[in-house]
């Protein structure tokens, strides 16, 4: 934080030393892993590890997935968001709450509770399996699902949040004027929200990108079909170290993006 | 614009919030009327807009509008607002910030149904007749307080609404466009044939909008009448307040005002002419047995017709030739030795009196 230029000069004072030094640490949490991985990057071979076929397929899967489940979550984020911040009803706040669970949850939890719930075995997927045959686990739709189910708290909460913080004298305008509810929603309320919509929907994929417990659990790790960036990753710090590097600066290279391309609006998230 | 007679608007409107407000009173205005609401701030006021608007629902209560009910609780009628019909210019305006100009005043007439193409043909009719006719393109957050405010009226407007609501039309605007937008507020709001409300803290605003005025404080209405009685019988010490601001009309030259009434008044500027408002605050007025010596401009004599005390204040009536309202301390009073009927020298100082463009 900078004081304004005209009293900084006589203002600024040292920090308490305490308080520098384990924030100096802090910085250090974020800062060494990066450096670390970036001090181990084959910079020199970069193209030709990203161009391996398990490279390339896990790219392909998490690209597909995450965008898969970053659509759906906006197809349900919005009106439940919506819901949340412009209707009142009972056991509202108790919905919210659970919104915010896959967030604190370890995904691998998650991951055990879809399988408890839409594995082949479990309480809606046994009878889908029977009545149809298909099972979500060990396929992609199981990834799509295991992405959605953490991703869709980020797009939840930040449009509940944007839309808690709009006037709502502009959908009360609208509505004199004589549009019903579903017209304001359409036209007053979702353009006015535009840009925090933007910022959940892209908060909600890289959730969704970078997303491992629950989709391993769920939905294994099955290479093609299953196996995503960041378990590709996991597999090949065993076998390949060099490619997990590489596919890391990928993930990393993502996040950066997000982080620039969200910058000061970032903080509107909670 | 189909222009078709409106019958008026009518509600004993009662809501109660949490935290102890509630709201009680009764309202009645004809086609072709206005009454302003005049009151402080959290006084009630937005919350009897909302309500006959149809954001905010009755507890109790009835209102009708054109002559058709629209929320009655005990009838279990409640007609949403948007299929109500009533025009509101939102304090600030609220205009639609993604929309152009012109795009936020055929809002509603899409809302209605209409074809893009013929909701905007007709917004622009009504940018025209508001004098806004150039800007339908433009970004609503470049406009000045006064185009905003009449994109509003417009965009109130053009949905042919069966009553006219306005929230604090001038508030948002400085005060030299305040005087000036107040005369063409009224141009328009007399255009308009069904009743109109106006929502307002400020007394020159409702003496001079509006037909009849109701005083509101603490969601009831305190007095209402026409802005002369309210004036020379102010019943609480805010209508006192309020009322006690001296507003006289006339014609400026070179430094000198001839007021409606009859009479001369000096003014400071010299420069103004033409129609003018003048306002003198009560307190600005001195009272002498004698004619008073000295530095006051305009110092006539007149007669005390009535003499007032609320409170720990003494509030005196002049009679002719200016019918003006005078703050004084009891202890001036004494001084004075005031009994009503008697002879008595009046002075105020030309810069004590505040001139406005007259917005006839």
């Amino acid at each position: 934080m900078t004081l304004p230029e005209s009293s900084s000069h006589r203002l600024r004072r040292r920090p308490p030393l305490p308080l520098l030094v384990a924030a100096v640490f802090g910085v250090g949490v974020f800062l060494v892993p990066l450096v670390g991985l970036l001090s181990r990057t084959p910079w020199t071979r970069l193209g030709g590890l990203l161009e391996s076929a398990m490279a390339r397929e896990a790219m392909m899967l998490s690209l597909l997935t995450s965008l898969a489940a970053t659509v759906i979550s906006v197809i349900l984020g919005v009106p439940l968001a919506w819901l949340l911040a412009r209707v009142e009803f009972a056991g509202r706040s108790v919905i919210r709450g659970l919104v915010i669970l896959p967030m604190v949850l370890p995904p691998v939890v998650g991951g055990a509770a879809l399988l408890f719930a839409l594995g082949r075995r479990g309480l809606l997927g046994e009878p889908l399996y029977l009545a149809t045959g298909f099972s979500l686990p060990f396929s992609i739709w199981g990834v799509v699902a295991a992405n959605t189910f953490v991703a869709l708290p980020f797009l939840v909460l930040t449009l509940d949040g944007a839309l808690g913080g709009l006037d709502r004298r502009f959908e009360q305008a609208a509505a004199s004027l004589g549009a019903g509810p579903f017209t304001v929603f359409r036209r007053v309320t979702m353009p006015l929200v535009r840009p925090s919509l933007l910022a959940g929907t892209v908060l909600a994929w890289a959730r969704a990108l970078g997303e491992f417990g629950a989709t391993i659990t769920f939905a294994g790790n099955l290479p093609g079909r299953t196996q995503t960036l960041p378990l590709a990753v996991f597999i090949a710090l065993e076998s390949d170290p060099d490619a997990a590097v590489a596919l890391s600066l990928v993930l990393v290279a993502v996040s950066l993006v997000v982080i620039i391309g969200l910058r000061g609006r970032w903080w509107r998230v909670t | 614009m189909a222009s078709h007679l409106t019958p008026g608007l009518a509600g004993r409107l009662e809501i109660r919030r949490p935290g102890g407000f509630s709201l009680d009173l009764d309202l009645e205005i004809s086609a072709g009327e206005t009454v302003a609401l005049l009151g402080p701030n959290g006084s009630g006021k937005t919350t009897t807009v909302l309500a006959l608007a149809g954001i905010q629902p009755l507890d109790h209560g009835r209102i009708e509008i054109g002559g058709r009910p629209v929320d009655d609780p005990a009838a279990g009628i409640f007609v949403p607002p948007e299929q109500r019909r009533v025009g509101v210019v939102f304090q600030d305006y609220v205009l639609f910030p993604h929309l152009s100009v012109l795009d936020n005043v055929a809002f509603g007439l899409r809302s209605l149904g209409w074809r893009r193409g013929l909701a905007r043909l007709r917004a622009a009719e009504w940018l025209e007749r508001l004098g806004m006719g150039e800007l339908g393109s433009a970004d609503t957050r470049h406009l000045s307080g006064g185009q905003s405010q009449r994109v509003a009226l417009a965009r109130a407007l053009a949905i042919d609404p069966e009553a006219l609501l306005l929230d604090e039309p001038l508030a948002a605007l400085d005060v030299a466009t305040r005087a000036r937008l107040r005369r063409t507020l009224r141009q328009h709001l007399a255009a308009y044939p069904g009743p109109r409300l106006l929502i307002t803290h400020d007394p020159a605003e409702a003496f001079l909008l509006a037909d009849r005025v109701h005083v509101i404080e603490e969601g009831r209405i305190t007095q209402s009448g026409t802005a002369a009685q309210i004036r020379s019988r102010p019943r609480t010490r805010y209508a006192a307040d309020l009322a006690g601001i001296n507003l006289l009309v006339g014609t400026a030259h070179a430094g000198m005002v001839t007021l409606e009434l009859g009479g001369e008044v000096h003014i400071a500027e010299q420069e103004t002419s033409g129609p003018v408002i003048l306002t003198i605050h009560p307190r600005a007025i001195s009272l002498h047995r004698q004619r008073p010596e000295g530095s006051p401009r305009n110092v006539w004599p007149t007669t005390v017709a009535s003499i007032e005390r609320p409170d720990d204040r003494v509030r005196v009536q002049l009679g002719s030739p200016l019918p003006l309202s005078v703050e004084i301390t009891p202890d001036g009073a004494r001084a004075l030795d005031l009994v009503e009927g008697m002879a008595i020298w009046a002075a105020v100082k030309a810069t004590e009196v505040a001139v406005e463009p007259d917005p006839i």
